[in-house]
C-alpha cells in the first residue's frame, strides 16, 4: 500500500498530463485550460526526473525548489486567467514581490541552491501563500459566476492549506532526520493521500467539463 | 535521553495530527461556504428572473386587452362615423343621379362618386370586421369560427374538419379564443406549409378543451418554446388570460397538435 501511494505520489501528475493533452485540441482556445495543461505537463517532468534521480540514488534536493518555483509560475498565469481584470493587477505586483524576494532568498544563499535547504519555510511560503489566496479569490467570484475549474481550484484550497503545514514541519523533522524517522514517514503519507484527493478532483474536473466536447 | 526523543516524536506526531484535523476542517468550511452562497444567490436570481418574466408577461397581457379595446373602438368609429358617413354620401348621389335635370358629364361625375363610395364603403366594412368580426358579438364564438374556417377555406386550398361545441365563455374570453385559431391558422399556412386541419372544441364537467391539429411541417417543440416568436407569444399569453394550460405538440415533418385547456365561465 505505502509503495503504492509512493509510486502515485511520484507518477500520478503522468496520467493526469496525458488525459488533459488527450482533449487539448479541444480546448485549445480556452486559455486557463492550457495554462494548466502546462502546469500539469512541467511537474508531471520535474516529478519524473526527481522520482527516477531517487530511485538511482541521486542527489534530487535542487528539485524541490524548482517544483515550489515552476508551480508557482504555471499556476499564477492560470488564475490570471480566472481571474477578474481588477484582480490580475493584484496578482502582477504579488509576482513581482514574490520574484524579488525569491531572488533575495536565493541570493542570501550565494546563488548556490544547494546551500538552500529543501522545504525552506519561506521558500514555501512565498509560492504556496499567492496561489492560496488567488484559489480563494477564484473561489469567491465563482459564487455568483459560472463554475470554471472549480473542482481543481477546490482541490488546490484543500491540498494547499495542508501542505503548507506539512512542508513546514518537513523542514523542520528534515534538519532532525534521524531523531524524527517515524514522525518524518508519517508526514510524506498524509502529504501523498491529500495528492490522491487533489490528483481524484483534477481528474472529476476533466471528466465532468472537458472529456466530451460542449455542444452550446 | 532515548524514550525523551521518543515522547518528543508521539507528542508532535499528536500536534501534527490535530494542526491538520483543524485545517481540513477549515478547508471543508470554505468549501460549504461557497457551496451555500452560491446556492442562495442563485436562488435569488432565479426569483428575480422569476418576477422579471410575471412581469413582462403582466405587461403582455395588458397589450393585449388594450389592443383588442383600441380595436373594439376603431371598429366601432368605422362603423358609426365613416360607413354612416358614406351612405349618406352614396343616397345623396343617387338622389341627385335621379334628377332629370342633371346633364350627362355631371351623371358621368356622380357615378364616379357612386362607385368610389361603394368602394370605400366595403374597405371600411371589411377593416371594421377584420377588427372586430360582428358575427361574434351577434351569435357568439361558434358561429364566428364557423365563419373563419369557412373563408379560410374558400381563400386558400386548407382543408378543416371541425367539431365544434358551444364553449362556456364570456365574451372577452371568446374574443382571445377567435384570436388564438386566427393565429394558429395562420402559423399552420405560414409555417408549417399545412394542407389539413383538424379542429375540435368540447366541455367535460366545467373544463373546456380545444385540440388544433395540422399536417404541417412541424417544429422541434423545445427550441420554441426557449425563443417563442411574436405570434406564439401572444396566444401563450391569451391562454393565461383565459386562465387555462396550452399544450404543444409537434414531430418534425408530421404536422403539429395544440391543446387547451381552461375552466368554463358563465356567460354575461
Amino acid at each position: 500500500m505505502d509503495n503504492i501511494l509512493r509510486l502515485v505520489g511520484v507518477f500520478g501528475f503522468l496520467p493526469l498530463a496525458v488525459v488533459y493533452l488527450f482533449t487539448y485540441s479541444k480546448n485549445a482556445h480556452n486559455r486557463p485550460y492550457v495554462f494548466f495543461c502546462l502546469y500539469l505537463c512541467s511537474i508531471t517532468v520535474i516529478n519524473t526526473v526527481s522520482g527516477l534521480m531517487a530511485m538511482n540514488r541521486i542527489n534530487n534536493l535542487i528539485f524541490s525548489h524548482v517544483y515550489f518555483v515552476i508551480e508557482f509560475i504555471t499556476l499564477i498565469f492560470f488564475f490570471r486567467e480566472l481571474l477578474n481584470k481588477k484582480q490580475r493587477n493584484k496578482i502582477d505586483i504579488t509576482v513581482i514581490v514574490v520574484f524579488i524576494a525569491l531572488l533575495s532568498l536565493f541570493g542570501f544563499h550565494g546563488l548556490d541552491m544547494y546551500n538552500l535547504k529543501p522545504f525552506d519555510p519561506l521558500e514555501i511560503l512565498l509560492c504556496s501563500l499567492p496561489i492560496l489566496v488567488f484559489s480563494a479569490m477564484h473561489l469567491y467570484n465563482s459564487i455568483s459566476a459560472p463554475l470554471k475549474f472549480i473542482y481543481v481550484t477546490i482541490g488546490l484550497v484543500v491540498y494547499k492549506i495542508v501542505s503548507i503545514l506539512l512542508f513546514m514541519v518537513l523542514n523542520f523533522a528534515n534538519t532532525n532526520g534521524n531523531n524524527y524517522r517515524d514522525f518524518l514517514d508519517l508526514l510524506w503519507t498524509l502529504n501523498r493521500y491529500f495528492l490522491v484527493v487533489y490528483f481524484g478532483l483534477i481528474f472529476f474536473e476533466w471528466y465532468r467539463n472537458y472529456m466530451r466536447m460542449k455542444v452550446d | 535521553m532515548v524514550q525523551e526523543l521518543h515522547a518528543d516524536e508521539s507528542r508532535l506526531i499528536v500536534v501534527l495530527i490535530f494542526s491538520i484535523i483543524f485545517l481540513v476542517l477549515v478547508s471543508i468550511g470554505i468549501i460549504l461556504f461557497f457551496y451555500f452562497s452560491r446556492k442562495k444567490i442563485i436562488k435569488k436570481e432565479l426569483e428575480k428572473a422569476d418576477l422579471k418574466i410575471a412581469h413582462q408577461e403582466k405587461i403582455l397581457q395588458t397589450s393585449i386587452s388594450i389592443q383588442e379595446t383600441e380595436r373594439k373602438r376603431i371598429a366601432q368609429d368605422l362603423h358609426d362615423a365613416i360607413s354612416s358617413k358614406l351612405n349618406i354620401i352614396s343616397l345623396s348621389t343617387n338622389v341627385l343621379l335621379s334628377d332629370k335635370e342633371t346633364n350627362q358629364k355631371q351623371r358621368a361625375t356622380l357615378n364616379q362618386i357612386l362607385d368610389i363610395t361603394s368602394t370605400t364603403l366595403d374597405s371600411s366594412r371589411k377593416i371594421a370586421h377584420d377588427l372586430l368580426p360582428p358575427i361574434l358579438d351577434k351569435f357568439g364564438l361558434k358561429a364566428a369560427l364557423e365563419e373563419l374556417f369557412e373563408e379560410f377555406s374558400r381563400n386558400t386550398d386548407l382543408i378543416i374538419a371541425h367539431e365544434l361545441e358551444e364553449l362556456k365563455l364570456t365574451r372577452t374570453s371568446e374574443l382571445h379564443v377567435f384570436r388564438i385559431f386566427q393565429e394558429l391558422i395562420n402559423n399552420s399556412i405560414r409555417h408549417g406549409k399545412a394542407s389539413e386541419l383538424n379542429i375540435k372544441s368540447e366541455n367535460n364537467s366545467g373544463e373546456f378543451k380545444i385540440i388544433y391539429e395540422d399536417n404541417g411541417k412541424g417544429f422541434n417543440v423545445n427550441l420554441v418554446k426557449e425563443k417563442p416568436g411574436i405570434g406564439l407569444q401572444n396566444i401563450k399569453s391569451r391562454v393565461k388570460i383565459l386562465n387555462g394550460e396550452l399544450i404543444i405538440e409537434s414531430t418534425l415533418n408530421d404536422g403539429s397538435r395544440f391543446i387547451i385547456i381552461g375552466v368554463n365561465e358563465s356567460k354575461n
